[in-house]
């Protein structure tokens, strides 16, 4: 079942160039990127190690209800309500660059809040159906579109226009100071594990999570390939030029035989897949805090048919992202994206820190078992 | 006796009832000619006549298991309907069953044929379908258990399992859910597998219906519970998943890598089928630009003189070869080959060099017709029918970006669907998990 | 559930109906762009693009290929590609423009503005194929090949690597050049397309090198050669070299090229190649002879021409070859040495070691 987990560890890697982390990146490449990457590697993988731990001792609970045993119904809520926040800002902000961005290469003519209206739709299709769905979708997705986009990043890799000497050169900024953007930018790559806060109710009692390498190897290697595959593609001056720089990145590439020519649409495809799968995630996990703030609440990871209420809450998400589509634009998205991931580091790092403080004090207090996992939480066997 | 039965049947004028005197012994007697067969020439009337023995025949009434005591009145009415002779002698009532079965040979396949593999398919006569699945699941923990619905067909339905790997759970759900039949007339498979699904409007079938018992046997063994009916020539299997439709018989036959490649042809097929005629509206009029410089011509050229845009052409030729298709199946044998050369040669030439088609459309319509033809069973054929619509209209709409989305709406809508309780589609499932499906791809 | 399906009925007509607004156009309402050439104006600071545009046609045969030349002049190329729409039937689609030539005398003036158009078009491929057309880019695209099997694909097969593979013929994509256009270290270079003498194919042997402001230099075609053998790795070509009176001539297989950049004052470049081949041309007799003497030969004699080129691109000011960025990355240099860098390249000297191979005597002794 730990394979669930790396999916989402991987997918979080790739859809980075969503959420203008390359993009962040390659504005500070002369000053602090790359050594904020650095620090960003070790420090993802820190933090992703301990959280999983942290989590794996409570079986069968997902983020709610760890809290909920030991804080007061109002904390509980004030958190559960700002991590819900943080979780639907992600999805929104993929759904509205993701949109912005096939407006731009597909339907250039397009009204933009008709795509977005298609992108939120099925947005809240996938996130008001039951976790153990979302976990089946999520998986069929990946697999489907892992293999392609893997193909899409050796073929830059291998590619005989990619300029290793700019690469070099850029690296070589590795000597000045890290930057503190780039470095919340470069941990996003690591943030995968955070879905564990939902989807540890679907692990079964006593699931260990192997071959935890994957983390650092994988996104050391997602982030390391999307800031520098661009630059070997556009130079490390003309890099900087270019808005959508990865989907100009793959325009770059040719299928000589391929039955598409240009690398560039089967990337999109690839993205509308992964966005959709982004959005459907995050929106699940923020519905699944929403709900978690009744007191009664009985976490369900198995539903069918989905009740009205995941309906309500995920249409409000969709509201919202057309409140912020039509406040936003390009520069105020780039403001909110770099915000966004900011403050995103930070609620991590208080996350690890709240579970670390939750597990100290009940390993104090051993004669108290922690609760054991409700009945409702039907574990994936 | 028979004026109980005289005021129940007041107006069936086939029913037949008499009172037979040998010079020993007096028999009330009725039944059905039509619903009785020539057993009863040999099982009664000619005990009971010119070689009566009065001792032999009691002997016989208490223990041939074909007579059986009826002490109930009320049943008596249902029982002849069912085919039963009943008598009576010396005030008690007896039942011999002497029900015509008309049919007695094996059936073929017809729906789902098979290139190597058995042929001999389900007919309509439950009894003789029961045993095609005991010869072929020979073993004592085989559970037969019987249910009668319709509350005017009665018709008699078993529900098949093996009783050491069937998930209880299924097989509770599946008892509450017998429970909430109720229809009318059931006279086909389709009728109770409505009943059985658990909300009317889904877009794919969740419950299997096969005519093979070979794969009524395997999925036995699997632990998944079969449904038979009388007088269907179809088996309800559950729960399934999306692999067993799209799994033939044929693949447990063939070698490893043959029918791997035909089991990846066959997705590929239904992918095809699925997503072809949104395609061929997205790159015509929406990001021609898409495939290759030559491919944008040669569909540039062909559509010079198509008068109309692309999703009218598209819907005319789905209309056309739709129509084809339920043509060729309701029309008889002998004249539906002709509908196919009119419908198929004719049509489309003609519609082509008419100018209101383009050539390239005329080849998308025929690949999406073949394909949709690969899927094994005709239940989600349909279904398969049926989900290019949907990508047509939102191609319209959106070109190919809408069509990727309506292709994750799709998945998820799979993903999301249960059969009794069983997910639909998911990957991987564990093995030694009672209901675990085959395919894994 | 039947007023729930009804009100989504109602609303996907809804949508159905405002589709007609939103960027449907089928491809029969197209007028596909195959190639654009984006020429100096009669009047200065004017441009005057010309577009090809391909008339399909159901039948496909050698020299049938119909197109259709459109040209304006306007102060902006947005301008003037506006105002060529209104010259023709059809919408036009640059989905498929595939090659982008600039006259040589824009090119002496100067190529960011255009520069600057086809990188914020999003219907512009980023592979799609640039040259420097002489004179200009109108008088080329005029031409119509006999061998054109769909409109415009003589050009398009002319510079890829899918038709015919020539090494005179250089290959440069648009965000290499606009790479090039900005990048420090490295200049760009652009293939000069002209007609054929007798005017019935193009013909692409020559290139053209600029700084990042116009055009320095261009090369005759054995210099072009050599420049795609030593920067481009390209494999497919032929060293020739004089020998005793016959020329040899060596068919590459493979080429590897290696650079060292000295970290003196006046750095030093040491050029290494390493090319692998098989005999096309040579003298009689060549197993019996000393195959020893004819590679060292060759090896001096290659190093010479090579030595020349580099020297000859050095005083154009030019460094298609990517010498700075590469002197940058060996030392992770940073402006100061760039600046030294910059002060430095019109007086650094180059030594090159070619190793010559050769494989295969060819089929014969």
């Amino acid at each position: 079942m730990a394979r669930y987990f790396y999916y989402h560890v991987i997918y979080v890697g790739m859809i980075n160039v969503m959420l203008f982390v390359p993009w962040t990146l390659i504005q500070h490449r002369f000053n602090g990127a790359v050594s904020g990457m650095a620090i960003a590697i070790v420090f993802g993988t820190l933090i992703s190690y301990l959280t999983i731990s942290f989590i794996l001792r409570f079986p069968g609970m997902g983020f709610a209800e760890i809290i909920r045993t030991y804080f007061s119904h109002g904390v509980t809520v004030v958190i559960l309500i700002l991590a819900a926040f943080i979780w639907f800002m992600a999805g929104m902000l993929v759904i509205y660059s993701y949109s912005a961005t096939i407006q731009q290469f597909f339907n250039p003519d397009m009204n933009p809040y008709l795509f977005m209206l298609l992108m939120t739709l099925a947005g809240v299709w996938g996130a008001s159906r039951c976790s153990r769905s979302v976990q089946f979708a999520h998986e069929i997705m990946m697999l489907l579109c892992t293999p392609l986009i893997l193909m899409i990043l050796f073929k830059a890799i291998f590619s005989p226009w990619l300029d290793w000497d700019a690469i070099r050169v850029t690296s070589g900024y590795i000597r000045t100071a890290p930057s503190f953007v780039s470095l919340c930018a470069a941990t996003f790559v690591f943030a995968g594990y955070n879905t564990l806060g939902i989807f540890n109710r679907l692990l079964p009692a006593g699931a260990k999570i192997k071959y935890r390498w994957i983390i650092p190897l994988f996104c050391s290697f997602f982030l390391l390939v999307s800031f520098f595959i661009p630059i070997g593609f556009h130079g490390t001056v003309g890099v900087a030029d270019y808005l959508y720089i990865w989907s100009i990145t793959a325009d770059s590439m040719i299928m000589e035989y391929g039955f598409v020519y240009r690398v560039l649409y089967i990337f999109l495809l690839l993205y509308t897949a992964l966005s959709l799968m982004f959005a459907m995630n995050t929106w699940h996990t923020a519905m699944e805090f929403l709900k978690a703030c009744h007191p009664k609440h009985k976490p369900k990871t198995e539903q069918f048919p989905a009740p009205a209420v995941n309906w309500w809450i995920n249409l409000a998400f969709a509201i919202l992202t057309f409140v912020y589509a039509f406040w936003t634009n390009e520069q105020r998205n780039q403001w909110v994206n770099q915000y966004w991931l900011i403050t995103r580091t930070f609620v991590d790092i208080t996350t690890t820190v709240l579970l670390g403080w939750i597990v100290f004090r009940g390993s104090r207090k051993k004669k108290k078992q922690p609760p054991i996992p409700r009945d409702a939480a039907v574990t994936d066997t | 006796m028979l004026e109980q039965i005289k005021n129940e049947f007041k107006n069936a004028s086939d029913l037949l009832m008499d009172t037979l005197d040998n010079g020993y012994l007096r028999m009330e007697l009725a039944y059905f000619p039509s619903l009785c067969d020539e057993r009863i020439k040999d099982g009664l009337l000619v005990p009971f006549s010119y070689r009566f023995d009065p001792d032999e025949f009691r002997r016989m009434l208490h223990s041939n298991p074909k007579y059986q005591k009826q002490d109930k009145s009320e049943e008596w009415a249902n029982l002849l309907l069912k085919g039963n002779v009943l008598l009576e002698i010396d005030g008690q009532c007896y039942s011999f069953k002497s029900d015509r079965t008309f049919v007695t040979e094996v059936g073929t396949t017809q729906v789902e044929a098979s290139l190597q593999g058995p042929q001999s398919a389900f007919t309509e006569d439950i009894n003789l379908n029961i045993s095609l699945v005991r010869i072929r699941y020979n073993k004592s923990i085989l559970t037969v258990k019987p249910f009668d619905k319709g509350s005017f067909s009665h018709t008699s339905i078993q529900v098949l399992y093996d009783s050491e790997l069937v998930n209880e759970n299924v097989l509770k759900m599946l008892f509450k859910q017998m429970e909430n039949v109720n229809i009318d007339l059931l006279q086909a498979s389709g009728q109770l597998v409505k009943e059985l699904t658990d909300r009317s409007h889904r877009l794919f079938p969740t419950l299997l219906q096969t005519e093979r018992p070979d794969r009524v046997a395997v999925m036995l063994r699997r632990g998944k519970i079969v449904i038979l009916m009388n007088g269907s020539r179809f088996a309800i299997v559950l729960p399934v998943r999306l692999f067993d439709f799209m799994h033939a018989m044929d693949d447990d036959y063939e070698s490893y890598w043959i029918s791997r490649f035909l089991i990846i042809m066959r997705y590929m097929a239904v992918s095809l089928t699925v997503i072809l005629p949104a395609v061929y509206i997205a790159i015509v009029s929406y990001n021609p630009e898409i495939f290759r410089v030559q491919l944008a011509f040669t569909i540039d050229g062909s559509r010079a003189g198509v008068p109309y845009p692309s999703f009218v052409e598209v819907f005319i030729m789905l209309f056309m070869i739709e129509a084809l298709i339920e043509a060729s199946i309701r029309l008889p044998r002998f004249v539906g080959s002709t509908a196919t050369t009119v419908g198929g040669l004719i049509l489309g030439q003609a519609a082509q060099q008419a100018g209101l088609v383009s050539s390239i459309m005329i080849i998308v319509t025929s690949v999406v017709a073949i394909s949709n033809f690969v899927v094994p069973n005709p239940n989600f054929s349909q279904s398969v029918r049926l989900m290019k619509y949907p990508f047509v209209i939102i191609a319209m709409i959106y070109g190919i970006s809408g069509v990727a989305v309506m292709f994750f709406a799709m998945i998820v809508y799979l993903c999301s669907l249960r059969s009794f309780g069983e997910p639909y589609l998911a990957l991987f499932t564990p093995k030694n998990q009672m209901n675990s499906g085959h395919g894994k791809d | 559930m039947r007023y729930r399906k009804a009100l989504l009925f109602a609303l996907l007509l809804s949508m159905l109906c405002g589709v007609n607004g939103c960027g449907f156009k089928d491809i029969d309402k197209r007028f596909f762009v195959v190639a654009m050439g984006i020429d100096r104006g009669s009047k200065p600071s004017t441009y005057r693009v010309t577009l090809r545009l391909a008339i399909p046609t159901s039948k496909i045969e050698s020299g049938e290929a119909k197109t259709e030349l459109e040209s304006i002049e306007a102060p902006t190329i947005a301008e003037s590609v506006r105002h060529i729409k209104s010259l023709v039937d059809k919408e036009l689609d640059f989905g498929h423009c595939r090659v982008i030539l600039f006259g040589k005398s824009l090119m002496e003036r100067g190529v960011d503005e255009p520069l600057k158009w086809l990188s914020r078009r999003r219907d512009i491929q980023m592979v799609a194929f640039l040259g420097m057309a002489e004179p200009n880019s109108f008088h080329v695209l005029k031409l119509h090949p006999q061998s054109e099997r769909y409109p415009g694909n003589a050009l398009f097969l002319s510079f890829g690597s899918e038709g015919t593979e020539s090494s005179y013929s250089v290959t440069e994509y648009l965000f290499d050049w606009a790479r090039r256009q900005s990048e420090t270290g490295k200049d760009g270079y652009l293939p000069i397309v002209r007609r054929d003498i007798d005017s019935n194919s193009y013909r692409v042997d020559k290139v053209a090198f600029l700084d990042k402001k116009k055009l320095r230099l261009c090369l005759n075609s054995e210099e072009t050669q050599l420049f795609n053998i030593s920067a481009k790795h390209y494999d497919k070509s032929v060293i020739a070299i004089p020998f005793q009176g016959t020329r040899v001539v060596l068919a590459l297989s493979q080429v590897k090229t290696r650079t060292n950049i000295s970290h003196s004052d006046i750095p030093e470049i040491t050029f290494h190649i390493r090319a692998t081949g098989f005999m096309e041309e040579s003298p009689p007799n060549f197993l019996g002879g000393d195959m020893q003497q004819i590679q060292k030969h060759m090896q001096t004699e290659f190093n010479n021409q090579l030595e020349d080129l580099l020297y000859k691109v050095r005083d154009a000011g030019v460094d298609p070859y990517g010498f700075g960025l590469h002197y940058l990355a060996t030392y992770f240099g940073r402006s100061n040495e760039w600046n030294h860098w910059m002060a430095a390249y019109p007086s650094v000297k180059f030594h090159v070691q070619s190793r010559i191979v050769i494989a295969k005597p060819g089929l014969i002794r």
